[in-house]
């Protein structure tokens, strides 16, 4: 297990399109590092402004603008943040969600399981997909972070001005966001990575039904759609957003999100994903 | 070979014999009257085809970021979008593949291909779009719906949530040509998509088109065009809405642009190693 573990995710981690997805990503969220910028610099300079006609030495409005609704996670009004969270299940599976459809395909399968045992490789593939598509997306989100951090400071969010952090009292972890905003930060990059990890192996499963790899990199991407309209539909009765493309933003869209959502998701994306590859494991017939 | 033959052949592979179209048609249509109808139950107003089908085709009001405002694409158009773009965008490659490559051979004329896959494309999109049409108009007349292409403006100013103030003028009375320009739309994204992938892999290609896609929402531009998507940014509706006559234009110069260069790079095009 060891062995083909390791191959695997050298595989996934050591190829191009990994590389290629975290540049890509990492470019999306560069647009709004440099629209926050921006805004930073505009906002703090009118603030200064106050600060010197009034002969004020501290300006608790300074909080307006911090880190934590600067960064990429923090805010939900710019065209990079929109885009880099629309996309993220593609992203998710560019680096290596083609692999498992694509070996199936060409045979290297049989001449895997033959040295390692069918449950070892269905398994270790899962995993390689699962880490390499959660790492995909939160190094992309990491290093927006501390390029955010970089230039915007980090001063701790001020209950007064909830709405330009768009945390309301009864929003998702709201009471760690202003007590501790970077374990707020931490706990929902955690959150991206797992729910990354299964939305890329979504087309492993896609994989076990359908032949085409493009197909099968792409049903990722149509469920999660699909989900979100659903989301939608249901948001008109309950207040409460099940939309993953929704929920996956530290800075809430729509409606708050509840721990029971993410965690039924998490395990129903889970069975789905895990399941397949388990059967697979025990059936898969070489002949 | 017969270039009617390449076509028939097309249409016959890549259209009647997809499951994907029919699947995805089905169960989009099957969402989009429920959502309706459960959007509906919250007024007491008499509908006509024209609200559905600017429910469906409606997209968003113009978006102005601020930190207050957070932006939510518009589900139903993206999903209608996006639908389409990944019904189309396979099956060129995957006939560049398979029997693709034969009629290239022996027809010895790549112009034929390119053709018949560009047609193939149209034909996709307008019979997707009259599938859509179609279940819309079984729904209207199921649910007792006015059947004419008038639009209701507390329905409009309820669910696009727009101000009557910004919409011009008498909205009854505009165009139907308006209700078309959306089909128009999604047949250009899913053309340039294929010339695009042309250049680059398929998947990238698709993930440009569906940044477009995002981005037109996003952005009320006329440089953007899934703008001319969106019925309830047409000048027809919105004070300062965007010229959809002018889009029409832009539509049809991007149509014969992405012809020329998809041409051109295909004669070009390396069919064996592609």
């Amino acid at each position: 297990m060891k062995n083909i573990l390791y191959i695997e995710l050298m595989k996934s981690l050591k190829n191009k399109l990994f590389i290629l997805s975290v540049i890509l990503g990492f470019g999306v969220t560069f647009l709004n590092f440099l629209y926050n910028y921006e805004l930073y610099t505009t906002e703090s300079e009118k603030i200064r402004l106050y600060s010197n006609e009034f002969g004020i030495t501290y300006n608790p409005m300074l909080s307006m603008n911090t880190l934590y609704n600067s960064w990429v996670g923090g805010e939900a009004f710019t065209l990079g943040t929109t885009v880099f969270f629309f996309i993220i299940p593609i992203l998710t599976t560019i680096p290596y969600g083609w692999s498992y459809c694509s070996e199936l395909k060409s045979g290297y399968v049989r001449n895997v399981i033959t040295r390692c045992g069918k449950m070892q490789y269905f398994i270790s593939k899962y995993i390689a997909t699962f880490i390499s598509g959660g790492l995909a997306v939160t190094i992309p989100l990491i290093c927006n972070f501390i390029l955010t951090a970089s230039f915007i400071p980090a001063y701790q969010p001020q209950v007064r001005y909830m709405q330009y952090y768009g945390i309301f009292s009864g929003t998702f972890l709201s009471e760690v966001f202003y007590q501790n905003p970077v374990i707020y930060v931490l706990i929902y990059i955690f959150i991206d990575f797992i729910f990354c990890g299964l939305i890329a192996c979504l087309s492993c499963t896609s994989a076990n039904i359908i032949k085409n790899k493009i197909i099968a990199m792409l049903t990722p991407f149509g469920v999660l759609l699909l989900l979100n309209y659903i989301s939608g539909i249901i948001k008109i009765s309950s207040n409460i957003e099940t939309s993953p493309m929704n929920f996956l933003r530290p800075c809430p869209v729509a409606c708050p999100v509840t721990s029971g959502v993410i965690i039924t998701e998490m395990v129903i994306l889970f069975i789905i994903t895990i399941i397949p590859m388990i059967i697979r494991g025990r059936h898969y017939e070489i002949y | 070979m017969k270039f009617i033959e390449i076509i028939k052949y097309d249409i016959k592979n890549g259209i009647l014999r997809n499951k994907y179209l029919f699947i995805s048609v089905i169960v989009i249509s099957v969402l989009f009257v429920t959502d309706h109808s459960v959007n509906m139950l919250r007024y007491d107003i008499d509908c006509s085809y024209g609200d559905v089908l600017m429910y469906i085709y409606g997209g968003m009001k113009k978006y102005v970021a601020s930190r207050g405002n957070r932006f939510q694409f518009p589900a139903i158009w993206t999903v209608l979008f996006i639908t389409q773009l990944s019904g189309t965008l396979n099956y060129p490659y995957k006939d560049l593949n398979s029997y693709g490559i034969q009629i290239l051979f022996r027809t010895d004329n790549r112009l034929l291909w390119w053709i018949s896959k560009f047609i193939w494309n149209i034909i996709y999109g307008i019979i997707y779009h009259s599938f859509i049409w179609t279940v819309m108009f079984i729904y209207a007349v199921i649910s007792g719906y006015a059947i004419n292409f008038s639009i209701d403006i507390k329905i409009l100013c309820n669910i696009f949530e727009i101000f009557p103030e910004d919409i011009s003028g008498n909205i009854t009375d505009i165009p139907v040509y308006i209700f078309f320009v959306p089909v128009l739309t999604s047949v250009v994204f899913s053309l340039l998509e294929m010339t695009v992938s042309l250049f680059i892999k398929t998947v990238y290609s698709f993930l440009l088109m569906s940044c477009l896609v995002i981005s037109s929402a996003y952005l009320m531009t006329d440089y953007i065009i899934g703008n001319y998507g969106m019925i309830i940014r047409s000048n027809h509706i919105l004070t300062d809405g965007i010229n959809m006559e002018r889009g029409i234009i832009i539509l049809s110069v991007l149509v014969i642009t992405a012809f020329i260069v998809g041409l051109i790079k295909f004669s070009k095009y390396d069919i064996i190693n592609s």
